[in-house]
């Protein structure tokens, strides 16, 4: 049977690749974000994973109003992105990797009998959800990917619950998947943010915001239920427009399954929107020796 | 209100650099047989960043669209965009 051997949040603020790169000096919390990413990169290929199931938006990239899925598996032969716009706006490096796709399948079909109806796709782009994290965390691209893409820019989203329930049924069909794989799982996901709106540079003045505090005490406490309360999609967007990317977060604690994190990093800074580190280590997530609250 | 329309403009504009080349060239031809109000006609014809983002387009999208108008991202045309939505109230309802 397969294993969950690693879990983590990994941002993808399409600025972070260049931190450090360009005539600006980096601000020491970019630094620590850097720094942090490392730690998760090394603790990924210490967990020796044989697949990678990867948890991202897309940035009504290419899904749009005519046709939205909530939850959808991407089971094309390679996972492929980002676009030409983003590359060239943002300067971004592509992510080019093949995709798993007798566990894409296993997913997409084991999840039907789970009553999760998810979309799937045999042909699709991922956007710097996916390759800025995964150029982060496994910038060799040799190991398969299992694409799965959440909604959290286009409402109506489906409630919190949802991103949660859906997390600890693909982490319970990963486990039971019947060959003898070692399986990491990377989420993606935002904090308070309003990349596009009004409140866009809102963290030059407030590095954080209440909502922001609320979330990580709960985090520190492994408080999952107070993590899902205040993921509303109102409450949410009234902190900035993506701020529901925190779907992805939920989604994550979701295949936690309650275990606490292994290691957590908070970092609010006036220089780019806030933004958190999570880590679950294979023995954290399989029986776990930290009681609750202590695991950072 | 048709904000699917809306949305769908900026859409194309954003992610379609033929599609953006028409709708600068001749957005008048561009917007002809969408389902647009008259209202939202003239914030498309006028490329009225605020008056969209009041009336509910999506903001990432309409940021996008922006960026793709700009000829690319720069610091000057974010801070524009920021200043151009800072007196609005947010629209919590964006669905289409």
């Amino acid at each position: 049977m397969a294993k969950l051997v690693h879990l983590s949040v990994c941002p993808h603020d399409p600025v972070l690749p260049g931190v450090g790169k360009g005539p600006n000096p980096a601000s020491a919390e970019a630094l620590r974000l850097i720094a942090g990413i490392e730690r998760m990169r090394d603790g990924l290929e210490a967990a020796k994973p044989d697949v990678i199931v990867m948890a991202g938006s897309d940035h009504l990239c290419q899904f749009f109003f005519n046709n939205m899925p909530p939850f959808l598996i991407g089971k094309a032969e390679r996972i492929v992105g980002p676009p030409g716009y983003e590359q060239r706006d943002w300067r971004l490096a592509t992510y080019d990797a093949p995709i798993e796709g007798k566990l894409a399948r296993y997913i997409l079909t084991q999840g039907f009998e789970y009553e999760v109806d998810f979309a799937y796709s045999d042909e699709f782009i991922v956007d710097h959800a996916f390759s800025v994290p995964l150029n982060f965390m496994r910038p060799q691209a040799d190991i398969p990917i299992v694409p799965i893409f959440l909604n959290f820019l286009a409402p109506p989203v489906p409630p919190a619950k949802r991103y949660h329930k859906i997390g600890g049924i693909v982490r319970k069909i990963i486990e039971e998947w019947p060959e003898d794989l070692r399986v990491a799982v990377i989420c993606t996901g935002h904090m308070t943010n309003g990349v596009g709106g009004p409140y866009m540079l809102r963290h030059t003045k407030r590095p954080e915001s209440d909502w922001d505090r609320t979330i990580n005490d709960a985090m520190l406490r492994n408080d999952v239920d107070t993590l899902i309360a205040h993921s509303s999609w109102d409450e949410m967007y009234a902190q900035g427009n993506n701020t529901p990317g925190f779907l992805g977060f939920i989604f994550a604690y979701g295949v936690a399954n309650g275990a606490p994190y292994s290691w957590q990093d908070y970092v609010p800074s006036t220089h780019q929107p806030l933004m958190i580190l999570l880590e679950w280590t294979e023995d954290q997530l399989n029986g776990g020796l930290l009681p609750k609250g202590e695991g950072a | 209100m048709s904000r699917y329309a809306v949305n769908k403009v900026l859409w194309e504009v954003a992610r379609d650099d033929a599609l953006a080349a028409s709708y600068v060239a001749d957005p008048a031809a561009f917007l002809e047989g969408r389902s647009l109000t008259a209202e939202e006609h003239r914030q498309l014809m006028e490329r009225d960043f605020a008056g969209m983002f009041a009336d509910g387009a999506h903001p990432f999208l309409l940021f996008t669209f922006r960026i793709k108008m700009n000829g690319g991202f720069s610091f000057p045309m974010m801070m524009e965009h920021v200043n151009a939505l800072a007196g609005i109230d947010p629209p919590l309802d964006i669905s289409t």
